[in-house]
């Protein structure tokens, strides 16, 4: 049944994800009840979602190395996920989707190590029952609802992969949410564009699965009709995460074997990069929550 | 050159022809404000030698105080020369640049990758962009900068093999500085690359080279003045975002940092306010944040830009273009020419540069010299994708014609917008009306003492010259235009004064009043109302 259990057996690849769980727990834990702003019992509110946030991090790190068979990857890969900024939003809130993106994580982990297709259909079904259970807001579990007609659809889909959305604006959680950014850092950009044109190749038969559920996703996202007040699009994160990823090795690899000039680039570059990690993080535990003192009865709200 | 290649060429240049020149004049449906004083200055430079302000032979043109560079008026005083004082007269050299320039991109991107049918279809899908016809067909300096551009890199390729050729390509560089804004930011940029690029080549005409670079000195030594001076700067105080005079977006953000500075002041952190949050920091993201906005896909196929920029339902590119874009870019590094695939890259990298300093952002003109670079992106994915189905013969026929299918569709939907629904949709984007009205009270100037025109009709002194084709040496000897601007009250000719009134307290029954309909009382009514195409009142011309 299961065939492959050789990943605890890597010490330096154990240590540097215990080293990825230190930073990731660092970033979600400390001060949960209190950043952002949340009443009496918003720590226990938060904290099954920040375990969530920690523990998806941990079990993409290992679809990765299963998968791609690369400790490098997977560890650069699963640090960039530690240091996305919706994922660190997400973490630190009462948020279902973030509970439900780690339950499907593991899903896909548990399918690496089962060899029959009816324990794989018994994962797969025991997954959707707890997701219904920990994400009951999920659009399509309600029965009714109102789809946008296919001019509003079209819009919203580019809308989920502009530019905008994904590097400056998210509006996807209003109400408390740090909208003043976007899902990720600008600039991280480079490192995405880089990454799409490393996977490219790289795509054949076996990637299918996963590029049929980036569209499901997106495609699901865009029909929610509280559009833009949508979660689902939350779990592309993965993709987001592995692009980056492929973008940092080369970058690395470029820093290495490049000319001076190139170097110089790549220096100022990752300067900016480290720049703008310490930028959000001055955000988001600064200004962030004064911004949710300031505008929302916050205490009423659960999140 | 085989005879096929000819005929396709010719015939896309036929259909690149018609798609700019059908109905020129009267479509889109008026000049504006820039094209009239383009218009104007044009003329009078062919009458006196001089623009509307009374400077001779200027190399900035003050027009409508935003300072335009010089090329394209010179050019439209050839075509008022051959072709008289009309509309498609000053539209012309705009439509036969963009002629032209789909003629320049079938030369240049065979020279980039010596595949003729990249080349053919790169400039077949320039001919048919929505994005290109359109700007093709104002009297706009902006779109020729794509046909210097084109020019002066295909010329450069040639001068690579035959040093002569050099010279042309510094000569069209060089013009392209006194065409357009925004071309002397890009122009230069392309030009450092392609020097870096091939100067092993450049070394072996080492004669060529020199006349190049001296051609090139004389073009920028004579810009130099210009740029540094308060006309030439002043297009840029006018659109760029670090004046105070910022749209209600950017003040707000920048009032944003502001107050997240002083936050981190009152808790005693100054240093982090300003790494963070100083004036700097947010220009800085603020010009990032509008250079990356031109890349929005939204902005392409949609478009928030002016609706002159576009026509409805549509944005800038076709739909099918999205994903041949990037296919197109991914099969560009497949291609062998190394040098090419990196110089078209960074065109498109360098493209929207100096719009992003600039207000308005994404801004569909200030970014044109994208093209033809996504053209040939999608011609590079089209090729590459049937290169790959050679085996696969009905696969191959089935996806050429669904292609063809799709394009053919939306080419249809675009001409249709664009020849039936584009006037009315946007007549008021285009000041439409003033030649009506200028038209009209010329009529009945006779029973009055004076006409008064609201300044509120934006540059009404300009329409009524042009369209009453006011005789430049009378105007210039009248003293000309006083100093343009928006709140100009002093300009006058004949029995005309352009300036802001109150119905009411300057009535006399001896004057005629123009001026937008809320600036009349109720109760009055007009002698004429003039309309926009859709139906809105535009400009009301009442006795008073």
């Amino acid at each position: 049944m299961i065939n492959n259990l050789k990943i605890i057996k890597n010490k330096k690849f154990l240590l540097q994800l215990v080293l990825i769980i230190v930073i990731t727990s660092l970033i979600r834990i400390p001060y949960l009840g209190t950043i952002p702003p949340g009443n009496v019992n918003a720590l226990w509110h938060r904290l099954p979602t920040a375990l969530s946030g920690i523990l998806s991090i941990i079990i993409f790190t290992l679809i990765i190395k299963v998968k791609l068979k690369n400790n490098q990857l997977a560890l650069i890969s699963g640090l960039m996920l530690a240091l996305m900024p919706w994922h660190i939003e997400q973490s630190r809130i009462f948020s279902p989707v973030m509970i439900a993106s780690m339950v499907l994580l593991m899903t896909v982990l548990l399918w690496n190590f089962v060899y029959f297709k009816q324990y794989k259909f018994l994962i797969a079904v025991c997954a959707l029952i707890i997701i219904y259970f920990v994400y009951p807001s999920f659009w399509l579990f309600k029965l009714q609802y109102t789809l946008p007609n296919i001019s509003n659809y079209l819009s919203n889909i580019f809308k989920l992969t502009s530019v905008e959305f994904l590097f400056y604006k998210n509006d996807s959680f209003w109400l408390g949410g740090f909208r003043t950014i976007g899902t990720m850092l600008i600039s991280t950009l480079p490192l995405l564009i880089i990454g799409i044109y490393q996977i490219m190749p790289k795509l054949n038969n076996k990637s299918r699965p996963f590029i049929v559920i980036f569209f499901a996703i997106l495609l699901i996202s865009a029909a929610n009709p509280f559009f833009p007040e949508e979660k689902e699009f939350f779990l592309i994160y993965p993709y987001l995460a592995l692009l980056s990823g492929f973008g940092v090795i080369k970058v690395f690899e470029q820093l290495k074997s490049s000319n001076r000039i190139n170097k110089i680039v790549i220096i100022v570059y990752l300067i900016v990069l480290s720049y703008e990690h310490v930028w959000f993080f001055h955000m988001y535990s600064i200004h962030y929550q004064n911004r949710i003192k300031n505008e929302i009865n916050f205490k009423n709200i659960n999140f | 050159m085989s005879k096929s290649v000819v005929v396709i060429l010719v015939s896309i240049l036929c259909l690149s022809a018609f798609l700019r020149f059908y109905r020129l004049a009267s479509l889109p449906p008026s000049l504006e404000w820039d094209e009239v004083a383009t218009g104007y200055d044009a003329y009078s430079i062919l009458k006196t030698g001089k623009d509307q302000f009374g400077n001779f032979f200027p190399l900035t043109f003050r027009s409508i105080d935003d300072y335009k560079p010089p090329l394209y008026t010179y050019l439209v005083t050839v075509s008022i020369a051959i072709f008289g004082w009309n509309d498609f007269a000053v539209r012309f050299p705009a439509a036969f640049m963009g002629v032209l320039a789909v003629l320049t991109t079938y030369a240049m991107t065979y020279e980039l990758f010596r595949r003729r049918k990249l080349a053919l279809l790169s400039s077949l899908l320039l001919a048919i962009s929505p994005w290109h016809v359109n700007f093709s067909r104002l009297a706009l300096e902006t779109n020729s900068t794509i046909f210097f551009t084109t020019a002066g890199i295909w010329a450069f390729f040639i001068g690579l093999k035959n040093g002569k050729f050099l010279i042309l390509a510094s000569v069209f560089f060089g013009l392209n500085l006194y065409l357009y804004h925004n071309a002397r930011v890009f122009t230069p940029l392309i030009g450092i690359v392609l020097l870096f690029f091939y100067a092993k080549e450049i070394w072996k005409h080492q004669k060529y080279m020199i006349v190049s670079a001296v051609i090139v000195a004389i073009f920028v030594i004579r810009l130099i003045p210009i740029m540094f001076s308060i006309e030439g700067q002043m297009r840029f105080i006018g659109t760029s975002i670090f004046t105070p005079d910022i749209p209600l977006e950017t003040y707000k953000e920048k009032q944003q940092y502001i107050s997240w500075k002083k936050d981190d002041n009152n808790n005693g952190e100054e240093l982090l306010g300003k790494v963070f949050h100083s004036e700097k920091v947010f220009f800085a993201l603020k010009i990032l944040k509008n250079y990356i906005s031109h890349y929005n896909p939204s902005f392409w196929l949609f478009t928030d830009d002016y609706k002159r920029h576009h026509v409805s339902g549509m944005g800038l590119l076709y739909f099918p273009d999205m994903p041949f874009i990037y296919i197109g870019l991914f099969f560009l590094f497949k291609q062998n020419h190394r040098r090419s695939v990196f110089l078209l890259l960074l065109w498109f990298l360098f493209a929207p540069i100096s719009a992003a300093v600039t207000r308005d952002v994404p801004h569909a003109l200030r970014s044109v010299i994208f093209l033809p670079t996504f053209q040939i992106f999608i011609s590079i994915a089209l090729i590459g994708l049937f290169d790959r189905l050679k085996q696969k013969k009905y696969t191959k026929i089935f996806s050429f014609t669904f292609i063809i299918f799709l394009y053919v569709l939306n080419n249809a939907f675009f001409l249709h917008q664009y020849f039936v629904h584009f006037a009315k949709d946007t007549s008021q984007e285009w000041q439409y009306g003033r030649r009506e009205a200028a038209l009209f009270a010329d009529t009945v100037k006779d029973k009055f003492d004076q006409i008064i025109v609201s300044t509120k009709l934006e540059h009404s002194n300009l329409f009524f010259l042009y369209y009453l084709k006011y005789d430049p040496i009378k105007y210039l000897q009248e003293g000309g235009t006083n100093s343009g601007g928006w709140a100009e009250q002093r300009n006058k000719f004949d029995k005309y004064l352009f300036k802001q009134f109150s119905y009411e307290e300057m009535k006399d029954g001896k004057t005629l009043f123009i001026g937008e309909p809320n600036e009349f009382t109720t109760g009055v009514v007009p002698l004429k109302k003039i309309y926009y195409l859709d139906g809105k009142e535009a400009i009301w011309i009442v006795e008073g």
